[in-house]
């Protein structure tokens, strides 16, 4: 009887001991949780060889969101500054120009590292991506400023909605 | 048989129609009692280690807040510096160090935090976030609440020590079950004292054991509490079953917990790449070109929009494929909350609020909470720590009780009666062992050194009564 019990009580702890050791979260165990539909954005940058102060050019977003367009968004708003603080275009909306893209058009009169930056809204998610770009070459302050790793003479941060 | 335990010879003298009845009550009854015994000795020093080192850590915000008060107080202004330029602050003064987390403080009068690592050790850089000025570095290694919480986690021995507290844990549960059953009044008509009052006229004898006895029932529920409570914590048994209810939907989502945040949805040839090493100008456009990061402005505006607890902070992703994380941990579980945004757009790719979590992670985090006494504030930091002060005083007690009651030979144990009489109580084993499987695998040590050691040198088995 005793014996019994005993190989009874180490084999069983033996099986449940190994069964629950390693037990890890699993990859999808996220979707029994709250689940996040973010928004993303394709840029469309012009390639811009030379600068020029005349020419407009079109900056574009496309704006996703579970592998859809989103049209008509909350808001989509633009802005683009030189990285040395030498020039800046300010936030201002975009007009959807085709349905999920969204689109401003700018000159570009210098030469050298920019940014561009996304404001969009659209049913209560939220972005605000930016992306870096370069017109004509770069010069040997832009380089500077890529190797300080920091984003100089920055955009502005959050949105004024 | 007048006083509970106090004699089995006067058990078994007792009339002859009911004594086979009687030696099987009995002999279970000594079992019990060996069983409490031998984990009582064995692990009462470790229950009175917990109960200390948890009652200082209790007071921890208290604590805190008079040690480190000049490194927390700052005198508002008008300006705040933006939390790029106070990053940038210690960026420049640590120049080898990683930042890898940032926290703006939850008042107007409170520092902003940079948390730095290095490949040695972490360390905390408090900044006026009103002149950007840095006011003080405090290093994890120096600050005495996180020795506490290690001797009370693991006895500051890592992995082995919270193996070691689990055990502790688990067989304080034994012990619970087992004292209950000692406790439990076999007379009907026997009255309170004894039971939920000491007897304090009844001579020393009694006086001791109700010192024991009486307070171990007090404090049973709150004790039993801070056991289920602190086990989610722990490092084997806590580590599974959290990963178990994550994976069932019940628990908290993962990365709360254990495991992965998500990752920033870009692909690496949109990143632009950061030309270190180049000395000429002639960087491939196309490397350049692409997605920055956000800034740390940008994810404190965002946390701010989305409501965080303002206590919060955000973890600074280290790889690029990484997410900034947004985790707020305040006094009260409601309040919690874990968002991961990606490190380029600043999208949400996962919000966890505390009604997030299945049910199974809400009882765990409301546990924890209660379990550090933030949840209701001063009333809950001074009930635990009558639990914790009862803890030590039934663990104190019942030291002394063995001592005044040990013969001069030997352990004093009550003697163990053959398995064939106490098969429910090894069936109750077998449950506990397989519910807490530390405690199977003590059970099963246990087993092996009375079966191959004890047994075999009689000196030894006389000595535990064996």
């Amino acid at each position: 009887m005793r014996k019994s019990i005993q190989g009874l009580l180490v084999s069983g702890l033996i099986v449940t001991s190994t069964g629950l050791a390693g037990c890890t979260v699993t990859s999808d165990a996220a979707e029994h949780y709250a689940v996040s539909a973010p928004l993303s954005v394709k840029f469309e940058i012009p390639k811009v060889l030379k600068a020029d102060s005349e020419k407009q050019y079109r900056f574009g977003a496309t704006l996703w969101q579970d592998q859809k367009e989103v049209k008509r968004a909350d808001y989509v708003h633009f802005e683009i500054w030189k990285a040395d603080g030498t020039l800046r275009y300010s936030m201002e909306p975009a007009d959807e120009t085709k349905p999920g893209m969204y689109s401003i058009k700018k000159t570009l009169p210098k030469t050298g590292l920019y940014y561009i930056k996304v404001h969009a809204s659209s049913n209560g998610a939220m972005i605000m991506p930016t992306r870096q770009f370069i017109v004509g070459e770069l010069s040997a302050n832009d380089l500077k400023i890529l190797q300080g790793g920091a984003k100089p003479a920055g955009g502005s941060s959050g949105h004024h909605h | 048989m007048k006083k509970r335990g106090l004699n089995m010879n006067q058990l078994e003298t007792r009339g002859t129609e009911q004594k086979a009845e009687n030696r099987s009550a009995a002999s279970f009854y000594r079992t019990i009692w060996r069983w409490h015994f031998y984990a009582g000795i064995i692990f009462a020093p470790f229950l009175v280690m917990l109960a200390v080192t948890g009652s200082i850590y209790l007071f921890k915000p208290q604590i805190e807040n008079v040690l480190y008060q000049k490194y927390y107080e700052v005198t508002p202004q008008e300006n705040r510096i933006s939390a790029t330029a106070q990053i940038n602050a210690v960026k420049a003064n640590y120049p080898d160090a990683s930042i890898t987390k940032y926290r703006p403080g939850e008042t107007d009068a409170r520092s902003s935090e940079v948390k730095i690592a290095t490949a040695e050790a972490s360390s905390t850089v408090f900044i006026n976030p009103y002149t950007g000025k840095m006011i003080g570095e405090l290093a994890d290694d120096d600050r005495i609440m996180n020795k506490v919480e290690e001797i009370h986690g693991e006895l500051m021995a890592g992995t082995i020590g919270d193996r070691i507290v689990e055990l502790v844990a688990c067989w304080a549960i034994v012990l619970i079950v087992t004292g209950l059953f000692l406790w439990f009044p076999r007379k009907k008509a026997a009255g309170w004292s004894g039971v939920l009052i000491p007897r304090l006229r009844q001579g020393k004898k009694i006086f001791r054991r109700d010192l024991h006895a009486v307070p171990a029932f007090w404090i049973t529920a709150g004790m039993l509490f801070l056991i289920l409570t602190g086990l989610p914590w722990s490092g084997f048994w806590g580590a599974n079953f959290q990963s178990v209810a994550t994976n069932q939907g019940l628990g908290y989502p993962p990365s709360i917990w254990g495991g992965e945040a998500p990752v920033s949805a870009v692909q690496t040839k949109d990143v632009a790449e950061v030309p270190w090493a180049a000395e000429t100008l002639d960087v491939p456009k196309s490397n350049v070109e692409g997605l920055v990061p956000a800034s740390i402005d940008d994810i404190v505006s965002i946390a701010k929009q989305q409501g965080m607890d303002p206590s919060f902070t955000i973890s600074i992703p280290s790889d690029p494929a990484g997410v900034y994380t947004l985790s707020a941990y305040p006094a009260k579980a409601e309040n919690e909350a874990t968002i991961h945004l990606d490190q380029y757009s600043g999208a949400v790719l996962a919000d966890y609020r505390f009604d997030n979590y299945g049910l199974v992670g809400k009882i765990v985090a409301l546990g924890i909470t209660l379990h550090k006494g933030t949840e209701f504030g001063w009333i809950n930091q001074l009930i635990s720590l009558a639990i914790c002060l009862g803890i030590i005083l039934v663990a104190v007690s019942g030291f002394y009780l063995w001592l005044k009651r040990k013969p001069g030979k030997g352990m004093g144990a009550p003697k163990g009666p053959p398995a064939k009489s106490i098969k429910w109580f090894i069936l109750v084993l077998i449950i506990l062992g397989v519910l807490f499987p530390l405690v199977g695998l003590s059970l099963i040590v246990v087993w092996l050194v009375d079966f191959i050691i004890i047994r075999r040198i009689p000196v030894l088995r006389r000595f535990l009564n064996a």
